[in-house]
């Protein structure tokens, strides 16, 4: 982040905020799933939320868009606090777009096209501005040869990319990601990760965040790191720092990234500090060069 | 789902597909009433014969059709053969089984013939709608016609749950199969374990579906499959299109025909 | 066993229509008022809605070959009572039209009338009596599931009599004859659907989807 920051930037980063204060939820009004949840998200930031099964990432996301509504605690998108009438809710659905774990829960039309197409004809806009929408969409992420298939015979990555695709339509600054790679093959996944990537790149105002429980793809892909266990955001931070913090990875039923754990290895090891922790088997490899094999 | 497959399937490749929704339903439950209107078995053959070859040549294989033509049979035949022992005071045949004297009737049986002819060129009407047409097109066509907004929501997500339900039931009697739970004695127990994992789960497909739905704002308006053609001046809509003046000339036709009394 | 698209003369197909309407009606409204004061609403309507779709598409295992198949409307009667059961049959109805050939357009209404109206209606007093007397959850929803299955075949039975009544013995002959082929089968049919449907009530209930009443306070459960 550059030191100096211009009115306009100062501008567009309070609207590409998220901030969550205080969030208390429970579905049985028995057991609470969160349980004063705070966090923050910054624009332009990839944030991973980690957490085990049942921690209620899922649930915390569900939030950040109207799905669900809190029993107590606020949200504030974009500098504005999250209300529940259909107008306000409508607005926000617009800015935070939800991928759900599941693609087949999400495609609903028969054909990409129309599927990607649902939310913009939902919002009532023009046939030529749709068709745009769609045509921008899927290229995007790259999929404009599924534009004419049949949602059905797609693999597992292509209706992945459909689904965001769809949620893209919409136009949101925040991508909001639930357990992005889940069901994917080694490739796929890669793939996938790639054209997030590649999306965040073509725009710098867009801010993604994933929920997933795979220490190693939090570890290598996001800027920041949040762990969530029983409810509650424990850490936040560099993935080193949070990530690489014994005690909070072992309570919250996690593990520590191999290329994390290697290095911490490394570190006791060296007599000298090994220099900046590394996020890649190829930067690993660098540092056991250079402190091992010398 | 072998239901959701060829259904689907058929619509979506189907050749009269792009003709506009409205205009098929109006077509075909139109005819319909004419169908179940007439007395003339002439006119039934008519529409019988004019609904199959329409719907067959846009694309449905002959085979599969009437194999699906057979399904109302199971409710059409007990239904007919009743009747041909009510009504009428012609007997045509008489026999007597544990002691009670039966007799076929004249008139019975010719109702009967009338009615497996209406129910079948029925059916045919509706095969037209349903293999032609795309539901997700109906289901939009119902919100242009100012159907309550939960009526369209609704019925789309049973039509989604319905696959869901039957894919789930298939995978969920599988593994009990492979538990030997459908032994004698254990059937009704086996079947209701069956019907209530499925019903949770489905539970939360729905669920999920929903909130899906949801956060693309989704208020009961499907995108039209209009939206894929990519030729700017094919998608010019035309109020009064060919495929329609031939629709209503045909409906007129039979109209006279029926109201005409009987022409044959 | 729904009757099929063309088998009614048409005056009998607007007679029915007429009378299903208004009540359906009823039940979208019902439905409407139900979906705004909470959420998991429309999930738990619409997997009724399939639920019912599929069990009345299957057959069961004691009368396989035959054209008589359970209706599955005593557990909506009992979730939702018989307003919105009306309305939920009504889509199943079409559907099965639709996608299976089952039933038809022009008998909507009198199929509507039979499984999604009076049976249910019937099924829905049977469980409150039970239900007044003190019984369980399993047997009344036995009891709710077991009359709406076997009064739908009744009225079915007495619609195509009204429409198709003997010469000789009238209606009431007509009614005997037709509720008599059907009833070999619905008999036994109908106790298995209500002992199916009284199981199928207590896992749900286990299951943590509330059943207590016809009016669902929200669906609990663990984190999607």
């Amino acid at each position: 982040m550059r030191a100096h920051k211009d009115e306009e930037d100062i501008k567009r980063d309070a609207e590409n905020m998220v901030e969550v204060q205080d969030l208390w939820f429970s579905y049985d009004k028995k057991k609470w799933v969160l349980k004063g949840v705070d966090m923050k998200l910054k624009r332009g930031d990839k944030t991973a939320l980690v957490g085990s099964t049942g921690a209620g990432k899922t649930t915390l996301l569900l939030h950040l868009n109207g799905l669900l509504t809190p029993d107590k605690g606020k949200i504030n998108i974009s500098g504005t606090f999250l209300s529940y009438n259909k107008k306000a809710l409508t607005e926000v659905r617009k800015r935070v777009g939800i991928v759900f774990q599941n693609p087949n829960d999400q495609i609903v039309a028969p054909i990409v096209f129309q599927d990607v197409a649902l939310g913009p004809v939902n919002l009532g806009l023009t046939e030529g501005e749709v068709k745009e929408r769609v045509k921008r969409a899927l290229n995007e992420i790259n999929i404009e040869d599924l534009r004419d298939r049949k949602a059905h015979e797609l693999s597992e990555g292509e209706k992945k990319k459909v689904a965001i695709a769809g949620v893209l339509a919409m136009e949101p600054n925040i991508l909001v990601l639930d357990e992005p790679t889940s069901g994917l093959d080694p490739e796929s996944s890669e793939d996938l990760l790639n054209t997030i990537d590649s999306l965040c790149e073509q725009n710098d105002n867009m801010s993604v965040l994933a929920a997933t429980h795979d220490v190693e793809l939090a570890y290598e892909w996001a800027d920041r790191v949040m762990v969530m266990r029983e409810g509650e955001i424990v850490k936040s931070g560099e993935p080193y720092a949070v990530l690489g913090d014994e005690a909070v990875i072992k309570s919250s039923r996690l593990a520590m990234p191999r290329v994390l754990k290697i290095y911490k290895g490394i570190e006791m090891m060296a007599s000298e500090n090994p220099g900046m922790p590394p996020k890649s088997v190829e930067e690993l490899l660098k540092v056991m060069r250079d402190n091992l094999w010398r | 789902m072998s239901l959701h497959h060829t259904l689907e399937g058929y619509t979506v490749s189907n050749k009269l597909v792009n003709i506009r929704t409205g205009d098929k339903i109006f077509f075909s439950i139109f005819t319909l009433i004419i169908a179940v209107y007439t007395q003339s078995l002439f006119l039934l053959l008519l529409i019988l014969f004019t609904m199959s070859c329409i719907t067959i040549w846009s694309g449905v294989r002959i085979k599969h059709y009437l194999e699906l033509m057979t399904i109302p049979l199971t409710f059409l035949l007990p239904s007919i053969l009743v009747l041909a022992f009510l009504r009428g005071s012609e007997p045509v045949l008489t026999f007597s089984i544990i002691g009670m004297h039966l007799a076929m009737m004249r008139e019975g049986l010719e109702l009967g013939a009338l009615l497996m002819m209406r129910s079948m060129t029925g059916i045919s009407c509706l095969f037209f709608l349903i293999m032609t047409t795309p539901i997700a097109e109906m289901l939009d066509t119902m919100k242009k016609f100012r159907m309550p907004e939960i009526v369209v929501e609704l019925s789309f997500m049973v039509y989604k749950l319905i696959f869901v339900l039957i894919e789930e039931m298939e995978s969920t009697k599988k593994a009990q199969d492979a538990r030997l739970g459908y032994l004698r004695g254990n059937r009704i127990k086996s079947l209701s374990l069956l019907l209530s994992a499925m019903l949770v789960r489905s539970l939360e497909k729905a669920q999920n579906m929903e909130r899906a739905l949801e956060a693309r704002c989704y208020a009961g308006k499907m995108p039209s499959l209009k939206l894929g053609i990519k030729n700017e001046s094919e998608n010019k809509v035309h109020i009064i299109s060919p495929s329609l003046i031939l629709m209503i000339l045909f409906d007129a036709c039979l109209l006279v025909m029926a109201v005409g009394g009987s022409v044959i | 066993m729904h009757i099929a698209e063309g088998f009614l003369p048409l005056e009998w197909c607007v007679v029915w229509y007429a009378i299903a309407v208004p009540i359906v009606a009823y039940g979208i409204y019902r439905a409407k008022k139900l979906r705004e004061r909470g959420q998991g609403v429309m999930p738990l309507l619409a997997v009724t809605a399939a639920f019912i779709f599929v069990l009345s598409a299957l057959k069961l295992p004691s009368v396989t070959g035959s054209c008589s198949h359970p209706t599955g409307t005593g557990l909506g009667v009992v979730l939702f009572g018989p307003s919105i059961t009306a309305f939920l049959s009504i889509i199943v109805l079409l559907f099965q039209a639709l996608l299976l050939a089952h039933g038809g357009i022009t008998t909507l209404g009198a199929n509507t009338v039979s499984m999604g109206i009076v049976g249910p209606v019937i099924g829905w007093l049977a469980y409150i009596v039970v239900r007044k007397m003190k019984a369980g959850l399993l047997t009344s929803g036995f009891v709710a599931a077991f009359f709406a299955d076997l009064v739908t075949y009744v009225v079915t039975a007495g619609q195509l009599a009204a429409a198709f009544p003997a010469t000789k013995g009238g209606i009431l002959l007509s009614f005997e004859a037709f509720f008599g082929i059907f009833a070999v089968t619905q008999v036994p049919l109908a106790i298995v659907e209500g002992i199916t449907v009284a199981l199928v009530l207590r896992l749900l209930q286990e299951h943590g989807v509330a059943v207590e009443t016809w009016q669902p306070k929200g669906v609990s459960g663990s984190e999607v």
